[in-house]
């Protein structure tokens, strides 16, 4: 029985929180006037690429760092603390579709890439407007070309080469590699509210598309219960920080003769908040570890212990920050303020992979079945 | 989306950081050595159990056998897993006991604490006065020093069991001009002294009497049950306050105790309810608290084990339980419909839940009052955790004979 981090953890997360320092600027987005279209700062990027974070799950036979989900988590807690805004998240979603699907081959031929950060990949599945439901696909696939589109892909406009779902020949949904640089791949870019993650809509119009192995039904879970381990840990982070920043304020802020912070109300509701933040620290920290114990790795437990995670962290982060601006007053709801910025991510996580009600109700049926 | 994916084990590394959420293994030689005890003593009575030191394995030894976290956790499995009953005397075991061997003399511990492991003494805890509840440091009942002995005068109230119980750990004002928090002092009183009058208190569920009100008249205390020194209630009570023995069993609603969320979703999975996704989201909602609850007692055991300070976990774990028990509590009741108004009906067909349920639901209101309301335990975490101001309290630096409280004592 260990709840801790060892010390190497302690340490990636230090160095995390460091360059994060120093290389992430949210003011930057959120200078008056100053909306951005394009925000991903290159720089952040290649200097997480020269830390081997991006490759950090690759195993290191395929050359990569070849640490656990547990690695993962401190790691994606501390960009959810900054929002670190690069395409984090794509990248590692297609990474995981690559080792969870690809081909031996196809992963000697792009995971190098990946770990130097020549190649960068993202995942595309959605193909609805407002279901997040994996098999709802259409897109095809006859003779290795691919017709159809996706919607809300992260990361898709920065990345070399896409993971993509599809029918095959038999119907069967499978994972398909298709590189973005060719003219029958249409990446848009869509006006995404949170302006620190990147989202696109993409057509492929006969675009030449490379079968994976592994199939879908057999990979799917694997990977969104990974990936939302990763906006768990995010989230989790997320709300830490913002309700840190908000706690700060309310010592400062003086009405009334006398600090916000000494009143009860302002006290309780912030003591409501840490209890939902530690709680969702508590929730993500054991699902990395049953994700990555090899006695739960596959199992329905670990996969409860993921929807635990994913639906309750971003339940809290999303509570977290409207608490936040109701905390500061009409300075929260400024577009100077970062606030807005966790807020949006926060909504954007709990919609992500699968919205908290349908985690719930396959958690429930899972229990009873259990 | 359940494919199989065990063909994917072994993609991504395995933690082979410390990080561990097993409990010790089924062949551990700690579990065999208590296994073998519970097959040699099918039916221990409770002095056996005491002098085993299996009802207070946290404690030093000749009570205890200074357990860590993990040889608890074995033995609570264990008896379980053996259906023998640890005593039931939580003021003892849980709460007050400890006082005894940290701040009693020798011949305190000799004559109060076998007595009270093995459950032949009930014990009762004499906090909370008519006007001192949350403010504790308050109260009123006093005790005056008349040669080698205390006189006792005045009143408890809420104490659970002293209907009961034999002994009685009472706080009481030695010193009126001091600051309230300081002129305090504890004592262990026979209840069933000259001058301790206990009358019960009727709840309002209806079931036999948790708690009464006790009268205190002219009650001679001998100076030998002084427990410590005198003016130190206040840090022996809070301490108590404090002690939490680790106890892993599943999280019962109320106090830890009893059915909890899990029982509630294997009931209703039996019924027709989870037809209706409302429902479904509710038991959910209501399972992952209980997880969060169980992770939180690991992170605090965890912290133990590591010889770490406490994490916040702990006073998160106290304010989240309360209101998380009653609203399992609320939701069984819901789903029984018109017949959970009915005195003692069972809202689940299960053969071994006694009135379990059905006491637990009325009982329920009380959990995020005793052992310290959700409002104070909100205070401190936002205080403690958050360093946010204190709340203000007039009286904290006046003697206590200057503070409102005197003045009710005597009018
Ligand atoms: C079932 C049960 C068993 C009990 N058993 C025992 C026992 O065995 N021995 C014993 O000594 N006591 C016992 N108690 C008493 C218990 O400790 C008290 O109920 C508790 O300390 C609260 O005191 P009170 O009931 O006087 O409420 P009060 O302190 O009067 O509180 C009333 C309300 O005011 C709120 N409040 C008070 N102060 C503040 C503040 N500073 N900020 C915000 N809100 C505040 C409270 O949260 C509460 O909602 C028991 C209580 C119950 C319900």
């Amino acid at each position: 029985m260990n709840f801790a981090f060892n010390s190497d953890q302690d340490l990636l997360r230090d160095t995390a929180a460091r360059l994060l320092r120093d290389k992430v600027d949210l003011e930057q987005l959120t200078s008056q006037g100053n909306k951005p279209d394009t925000t991903y700062d290159k720089s952040l990027w290649q200097a997480m690429v020269e830390m081997g974070w991006p490759s950090l799950i690759i195993p290191e036979a395929y050359g990569g760092l070849g640490l656990s989900l547990i690695e993962w988590t401190v790691l994606t807690e501390e960009f959810g603390k900054t929002l670190a805004p690069c395409p984090y998240l794509g990248n590692y979603s297609g990474t995981l579709a690559m080792l969870a699907a690809g081909t031996d081959s196809q992963k000697q031929t792009l995971l190098p890439g990946v770990i130097d950060g020549t190649l960068q990949l993202a995942l595309a599945w959605n193909e609805q407007e407002s279901k997040e439901d994996p098999t709802l696909v259409d897109s095809s696939v006859t003779e290795n070309k691919l017709t159809g589109s996706k919607q809300y892909v992260v990361d898709a406009d920065t990345a070399t080469h896409l993971i993509v779902t599809a029918r095959n020949a038999k119907n069967e949904i499978q994972f398909y590699v298709v590189a973005t640089n060719q003219t029958e791949v249409k990446i848009e870019d869509l006006p995404w509210m949170d302006v620190t993650r990147r989202v696109s809509r993409i057509t492929f119009d006969a675009a030449t598309a490379e079968p994976m192995s592994n199939s879908f039904a057999n990979s799917w879970s694997w990977i969104s219960d990974r990936i939302m381990l990763s906006l768990a840990s995010e989230s989790a982070g997320g709300a830490s920080t913002i309700l840190e920043k908000t706690v700060a304020y309310t010592k400062e802020r003086v009405q009334f003769g006398k600090t916000i912070a000494s009143y009860q109300a302002i006290k309780h509701k912030c003591a409501d908040l840490l209890t939902q933040v530690e709680s969702a620290k508590t929730l993500t920290y054991y699902a990395a570890w049953a994700l990555s114990d090899a006695g739960l790795d596959s199992s329905d437990e670990a996969s409860i212990a993921a929807a635990m995670a994913k639906s309750y962290t971003t339940d809290a982060y999303k509570t977290c920050t409207a608490e936040a601006i109701q905390t500061h007053g009409a300075i929260g709801f400024t577009w100077e303020m970062p606030i807005h910025l966790y807020y949006k991510r926060a909504r954007a996580n709990a919609i992500s992979i699968a919205t908290s009600n349908q985690l719930r109700d396959n958690l429930i049926q899972k229990v009873v079945a259990a | 989306m359940s494919g199989d994916s065990t063909t994917l084990k072994p993609l991504l590394k395995q933690a082979d950081t410390h990080m561990d959420f097993e409990l010790p293994a089924e062949g551990d030689p700690r579990r065999l050595e208590v296994r073998k005890w519970c097959e040699e003593h099918p039916k221990p009575t409770g002095m056996e159990l005491a002098k085993q030191g299996y009802v207070v394995p946290h404690w030093i030894a000749p009570w205890g056998l200074e357990a860590e976290p993990e040889l608890q956790l074995i033995l609570d499995d264990e008896l379980d897993r053996a259906d023998i009953r640890r005593p039931n005397n939580s003021v003892a075991i849980n709460n007050c006991g400890i006082s005894l061997v940290v701040h009693g003399t020798k011949a305190q511990q000799d004559r109060y604490l076998w007595p009270a492991l093995s459950g032949e003494e009930i014990w009762c805890q004499l906090f909370s006065e008519p006007s001192s509840g949350s403010d504790l440091a308050s109260l009123q009942t006093r005790a005056v020093k008349d040669g080698d002995h205390y006189v006792i005068n005045g009143s408890k109230i809420w104490t659970s069991l002293a209907h009961r119980a034999k002994v009685g750990i009472m706080v009481a004002r030695t010193d009126p001009s001091a600051p309230k928090h300081r002129g305090l002092s504890t004592f262990i009183i026979d209840m069933d002294a000259p001058g301790v009058e206990v009358k019960p208190i009727d709840d309002m569920t209806g079931y036999p009497n948790e708690y009464n009100q006790c009268f205190f008249t002219d009650v001679r205390v001998p100076v030998g049950n002084l427990l410590g020194v005198e003016g130190d209630g206040w840090k022996i009570s809070t301490s108590q306050l404090q002690t939490e023995r680790v106890a892993l069993a599943k999280p019962g609603a109320i106090w830890g105790t009893g059915p909890g969320a899990r029982d509630m979703v294997r009931g209703l999975s039996q019924t027709e309810a989870f037809e209706d996704p409302l429902v479904r989201q509710q038991a959910a909602s209501l399972y992952i608290e209980s997880e969060i609850l169980r992770l939180l007692k690991y992170r605090n055991l965890s912290d133990r084990l590591q010889g770490r300070p406490i994490g916040p976990e702990s006073a998160i774990q106290k304010v989240l339980s309360a209101p998380h028990g009653q609203r399992v509590m609320a939701m069984t009741l819901e789903h029984m419909g018109p017949r959970g108004l009915i005195s003692k009906e069972k809202p689940f067909e299960s053969p071994d839940d006694r009135d379990e349920w059905n006491w637990g639901i009325w009982f329920s209101p009380a959990v995020t009052l005793g052992i310290g309301t959700t409002e104070v335990m909100k205070n401190v975490i936002s205080e403690r955790l958050l360093g946010m101001p204190r709340e203000n309290d007039p009286d904290i630096k006046r003697p206590w004979k200057d503070t409102g409280k005197k003045k009710e004592a005597t009018s």
